[in-house]
């Protein structure tokens, strides 16, 4: 899941963003309104799902100044010598409370805090974290140089006050895939990549729980902004290998079985051949967005907007292999 | 032809023709210094410009008369100077003459020392810049400052930098603020009692306005006074430690929550100084957000005239134009010291004059604030209905106020209704100052004929990203023209005379005891016109765009003029419907100077 | 989107914030602007901006709202610099000309199309600056214009944004480079779809003149002239663009595509059904 923003940095483009400022201001959050509605609590409940290991489930929605960007499942494992946190959330705010949510489970010390990919969900809670416990795969940590501030700026106008005070901090540990003892718990990391350049799955072996971040998607739509359909597709066919006990969705509801990996798949599936039978059969991309979503999907939240949004990331490739056109 | 020059007008000519001859043989170490009499007195000796505003008072108005309506006919450039590179845009300098020397700032921060008869290039000096500086509204700057063996500028990234006038090496530099949170400075700094006198800019990025006096020779903190109600003010002990000097105003009286934290207010443009009544004098900017529903109340002082002790760094009085501002009606436009007769009693009035962005040009008392007039200098004005002249507060039009963008039945992308506006946000008048003739009594006002269509929207404060919650479009009022050279008589409320011009104008005015009124326009021009009645005399192509004042010395018994040249500014950043009239508009950057024709 | 193209990442910017509302797909059904033909004056999307465009485009000629002639637009764009669009204006019978234009974008104008011997349904995409009605203007031979449009949430940035294409030297070694097909039997007849390599830049982002492809004209087998059209900067780096052309259309020989740029560059290229 991911919004970018204007990466706009140079002071050139801030003149432009003048220029166009009723658009660039145009979103942004109803101040008034998030102050009553939540006086900014996330309500943050970890819920334990095995033994020592903690999830945090966002909801199936989009950025919303109702939500404050809580739309991503965040998690940590208490190990015997610390917690390893798995993704901070949408904001500082989010990150402070899960801090707290987490002290209230633990005395121990963080001691790795994973990003698992660069889409600001994840990753901009990270203020709250000790820097040197923060860390990520090597491409992660340059597309959170590159796109983070503008998907900051982006998270601003989206969901509004929940943000404030919320700037990047990239990740400065660079993580490998491999196993190894982490707090004195039994962990394992996959680089995988498909969803976006590089995302990490980490698995804690001793409680069999993996944690598969947006490579899985649970009843709600996969997005696909960054997405390498092939390789997540084949990502997912990795992932179903492993002899897992219960799966930590990206988004969605955690699961027992692999029925979350047959859906995203399925889903991704159905998604790319639909687009390039659209291309194939002459189709203008603004009638392509009008097709009917299949009804074994129908139900996945947020799919109608996804698709659209996805007919936006995927289409133009299509079309240029359908015209014959480099 | 030549008019002999009148030197009873001007006490010290020989002393300065003496040192302007031995200015020109040397670059040394001789060099004559700028003292507090030549700053006080700016305004009458005319053989320098040591200040912004041709004098503290900032009334633009030269006694020199070589130049006049009969002799302007023979004005010829002398000398062109390009400021070279590639950062040819957005010329809005006022140049400084003195010691047969002119001091110009060009845009990205830069200044040079020319010799002024010549036009030869003394020394430059470019300030590095770091890549996320914020100006709003172009990269201009307004003009440098002088004093003693220093002149002294501020730059795009929130410094004062002062340089030996001589050789151009930095002296010393002082940080205004950070320029990461969205301040800048691109107005001219003002000595004011061996201080100079700055303000900030940024009030588009939710900074906080402030005024600082800083010991002009060494740049250390005087005082700080912040033009938003809530703030501390401090002054500095000799070890530069703050003490507290009191917060401006009453926390919470016209602002509510925390919304002053990031209030805006900045006076962005140079302060003034009448020694007479001993008080500075500056505008101040916008409150922020634009969105005005975010911030009920007053929203002090942003959108106000504010008078300063220049020995406290107190706020002695204040007038704030808009209160409450929903139209980005910036209270920032000069205030000029002027005097009149009151025609009921005869009594002499010291008052002082501002022509507001908002439309209404404003007579003030200048000892204590209280409103003497009020009055429109555009032609149509939707926001308020008047000033009332006792209450001193706006009739505003309701209907006016862009919508609330949080009330029920606003669309799901919380846009609230659209309403149509004149003035523009920018402004009946804008940052080009106008110029007081104590001879004609007459305002010179660089009007514009715009309005705008205007809504409200939510917004976020985050630091250093832009701080509205308003989009906008400007459109142009008439189809002949925006631009108004308007003569005002401040005490009657007429308007004169007027010469329209189909573009904005967007550069200052200046005028002279030749009774006459220059200014540039965005065509290009440099145009002198009959003070007393708005005939067309002269008129000049520059090669670019003209938005900046301008200025005139006499030199070896000769009246020069100079502008600054170089398109760019606000006007094509911002300007709606108002940009596709300026886009033919190619910018430039150079500075140009004219003296008669001899034979 | 490849990592090899950073300023993609730039122009993408924008792209995801307006899908924030999301609200159901208005396009559904072909059909946007819904209301019934209006009377002149009122415009149903409600544009502050509409008493402008009536005079820039239309002067005193007789303009109605009609839902007879269909734009397709997302309700929100995930990229503002490629907002697809397709008109269908045949439920008019003979028409002159379309306009296709935004009212909010800084250069208005994006499209004119004169369906010669075609029928008036075609394909673009172009480039947003703010959230914008995008309308079609259709005229008939009576001379009145027929407006349809909707409305395009987006967060901005279209038109001031450097092309991708500026940023690498690709666009000068495969300019006015044209892919394209034709399908038979899809749209009012058969349909060429067709891909120009062109930065399309507007002039507006700052140091990059104005390059863009001007005129358009596609002709059958036997040189007749289907459609013309005039592009303007709006139009999307690297257009597609589709048209509907008769039925049988490629019966006479392959299709010609013919056009210039603003530089005097030539697109020439042939379809073979």
């Amino acid at each position: 899941m991911k919004r970018l923003g204007s990466t706009a940095r140079s002071w050139r483009y801030v003149l432009l963003a003048f220029m166009l400022a009723p658009l660039l201001l145009a979103l942004a959050l109803d101040r008034a309104h998030a102050r009553d509605s939540a006086a900014f609590d996330y309500g943050l409940v970890p819920r334990q799902i095995a033994d020592g290991v903690y999830v945090l489930e966002g909801r199936k929605e989009d950025f919303s100044t109702a939500n404050g960007g809580d739309i991503a499942n965040t998690g940590f494992i208490v190990g015997t010598a610390g917690v390893i946190v798995i993704d901070t959330g949408s904001s500082r705010r989010y990150g402070e409370q899960m801090r707290v949510a987490i002290a209230r489970i633990t005395p121990l010390p963080v001691v790795l805090t994973i990003n698992t990919h660069h889409h600001p969900d994840h990753f901009l809670g990270n203020q709250a974290f000790p820097p040197d416990t923060l860390a990520a795969l090597p491409a992660t940590i340059a597309g959170i140089e590159a796109e983070g501030g503008a998907f900051n700026d982006n998270l601003y106008r989206l969901v509004g006050d929940w943000m404030r005070d919320t700037e990047v901090v990239v990740p400065r540990r660079r993580l490998a895939a491999g196993r190894q003892l982490v707090a004195g718990r039994d962990i394992e990391l996959l680089a995988l990549g498909g969803h976006t350049a590089a995302d990490l799955v980490v698995i804690d072996h001793v409680s069999g729980t993996v944690f598969a971040a947006d490579l899985v998607f649970n009843g709600r739509a996969p997005t696909t902004p960054h997405a390498d359909i092939p390789r997540w597709m084949e990502a997912i066919a990795q992932l179903e290998r492993l002899p897992a006990r219960r799966w930590v969705p990206g988004h969605g509801a955690v699961h027992e079985d692999t029925e979350p990996l047959r859906q995203t798949r399925a889903y991704l599936d159905w998604l790319s051949r639909t687009l390039q039978a659209a291309a194939e059969s002459g189709l203008d991309m603004a009638e392509a967005m009008t097709l009917p979503v299949a009804a074994e999907f129908r139900t996945l939240a947020l799919v109608e907007h996804e698709y659209r949004r996805s007919v936006v990331h995927l289409f133009p490739a299509a079309e240029r292999a359908a015209l014959g056109s480099r | 032809m030549h008019t002999p020059l009148r030197s009873a007008r001007r006490p010290r000519l020989l002393a300065s023709f003496a040192a302007t001859a031995f200015a020109l043989a040397a670059l040394n170490a001789q060099a004559k210094g700028v003292s507090d009499d030549d700053i006080v007195n700016d305004a009458t000796i005319t053989t320098q410009v040591v200040t912004h505003g041709l004098g503290t008072k900032g009334q633009r108005y030269s006694p020199l008369d070589q130049v006049n309506i009969e002799t302007v006919k023979n004005l010829v450039p002398v000398w062109s100077f390009s400021f070279g590179g590639e950062k040819q845009r957005g010329q809005q300098s006022q140049p400084l003459i003195h010691d047969g020397k002119m001091y110009v700032t060009a845009s990205y921060s830069r200044i040079f020392a020319l010799d002024a008869t010549t036009g030869q290039k003394l020394w430059k000096y470019e300030h590095r810049l770091p890549d996320g500086i914020m100006p709003c509204c172009d990269v201009i700057n307004r003009g440098a400052a002088l004093y003693d063996d220093l002149v002294i500028f501020g730059t795009l990234d929130a410094q004062l930098v002062a340089l030996n006038k001589d050789t151009g090496k930095v002296v010393w530099r002082q940080k205004i603020e950070d320029y990461k949170a969205g301040y800048s400075f691109t107005a001219a700094p003002q000595i004011v009692k061996g201080m100079v006198i700055t303000g900030n800019s940024g009030g588009e990025f939710g900074i906080v306005g402030r005024v600082d006096a800083r010991d002009a020779k060494t740049g250390k903190l005087i005082w700080t006074r912040p033009t938003v109600e809530g703030h501390m003010g401090y002054t500095y002990d000799a070890e530069g430690k703050p003490v507290d000097n009191g917060i401006s105003g009453t926390t919470n009286a016209t602002w509510p929550g925390d919304l002053w934290k990031t209030g805006g207010a900045a006076p962005w443009q140079a302060a003034y100084y009448d020694p007479d009544v001993d008080l500075i004098y500056i505008g101040t900017g916008n409150p922020a957000p634009w969105n005005s529903w975010l911030r009920p109340g007053d929203n002090l002082y942003s959108s106000s005239t504010i008078a300063i002790d220049p020995d406290t760094g107190k706020i002695v009085w204040h007038y704030q134009s808009t209160p409450h501002d929903g139209w980005d009606f910036d209270g920032v436009n000069e205030f000029i010291s002027f005097e009149y007769n009151d025609p009921a009693t005869g009594k002499l009035v010291k008052a002082g004059g501002k022509a507001d962005r908002n439309g209404f040009f404003f007579v003030n008392d200048r000892t204590d604030g209280k409103l003497l007039n009020a009055f429109p200098f555009v032609n149509r004005i939707d926001w308020a209905k008047g000033i009332d002249l006792k209450t001193g507060r706006p009739i505003y039009d309701e209907e006016k106020r862009p919508g609330n963008p949080f009330a029920e039945g606003v669309g799901e992308d919380k846009k609230g209704k659209v309403v149509f506006n004149a003035p523009s946000f920018l402004g009946g008048k804008n940052q080009m100052p106008m110029a007081f003739s104590p001879k004609t009594g007459y305002f010179y006002v660089p009007a514009n004929e715009w309005g705008m269509d205007i809504w409200n929207e939510p917004i976020s404060y985050k630091r250093g990203a832009a701080y509205l919650g308003a989009g906008f479009t400007i459109k142009p009022l008439h189809e002949d023209f925006i631009g108004a050279m308007r003569a005002v008589d401040p005490v009657s409320g007429k308007i004169v005379w007027e010469v329209k011009n189909n573009a904005p104008l967007w550069g200052g005015v200046m005028t002279t005891g030749g009774d006459l009124v220059f200014y540039g326009t965005p065509e290009g021009y440099l145009k002198a016109i009959d003070a007393r009645n708005g005939k067309e005399l002269w008129q000049f192509q520059t090669g670019s765009g003209v938005i900046a004042p301008p200025v005139t010395w006499e030199q070896d018994g000769e009246q020069y003029v100079a502008v600054v040249s170089g398109w760019g500014g606000a006007v094509p950043l911002w300007g709606g419907d108002v940009a596709k009239r300026v886009n033919m508009l190619e910018q430039g950057g150079s500075v140009w100077v004219f003296k008669l024709h001899k034979s | 989107m490849k990592p090899a193209h950073p300023a993609r990442r730039t122009v993408c910017a924008a792209l995801g914030l307006a899908c924030a509302a999301a609200l159901p797909f208005v396009a559904a059904g072909r059909v946007l602007a819904a209301a019934p033909a209006l009377q002149p004056g009122a415009d149903p999307l409600d544009s502050s901006r509409w008493d402008d465009m009536r005079r820039a485009f239309f002067a005193d000629a007789p303009v109605v709202f009609d839902d007879r002639i269909a734009v397709t637009a997302p309700f929100s764009a995930e990229d503002p610099l490629n907002v697809p669009v397709a008109i269908d204006a045949t439920a008019l019978g003979a028409v002159r000309e379309v306009l296709v234009f935004a009212d909010f974008n800084p250069i208005v104008k994006a499209l004119r199309v004169e369906p010669l011997a075609a029928p008036a349904a075609f394909g673009l995409r172009l480039k947003l600056q703010q959230s914008s009605p995008v309308r079609a203007a259709a005229r008939t031979a009576d001379g009145t214009w027929h407006l349809g449009g909707a409305w395009v949430r987006t967060s901005g940035g279209g038109c001031t944004l450097p092309s991708l294409g500026s940023g690498s030297a690709e666009w000068q070694q495969r300019l006015n480079e044209v892919g394209a097909r034709l399908w038979p039997g899809v749209g009012h007849g058969d349909r060429l779809r067709l891909r120009i390599v062109h930065p399309m830049d507007t002039g507006l982002a700052p140091g990059i003149p104005a390059f863009h492809i001007e005129t358009l004209e596609i002709a059958d087998g036997a040189g007749r002239v289907l459609v013309r059209a005039e592009a303007f900067e709006p139009v999307s780096e690297n257009p597609v663009f589709s048209f509907d052309l008769p039925a049988g259309i490629g019966a006479a020989g392959p299709l010609r595509i013919r056009g210039r740029d603003n530089n005097g560059n030539l697109i020439d290229a042939e379809v073979r059904p």
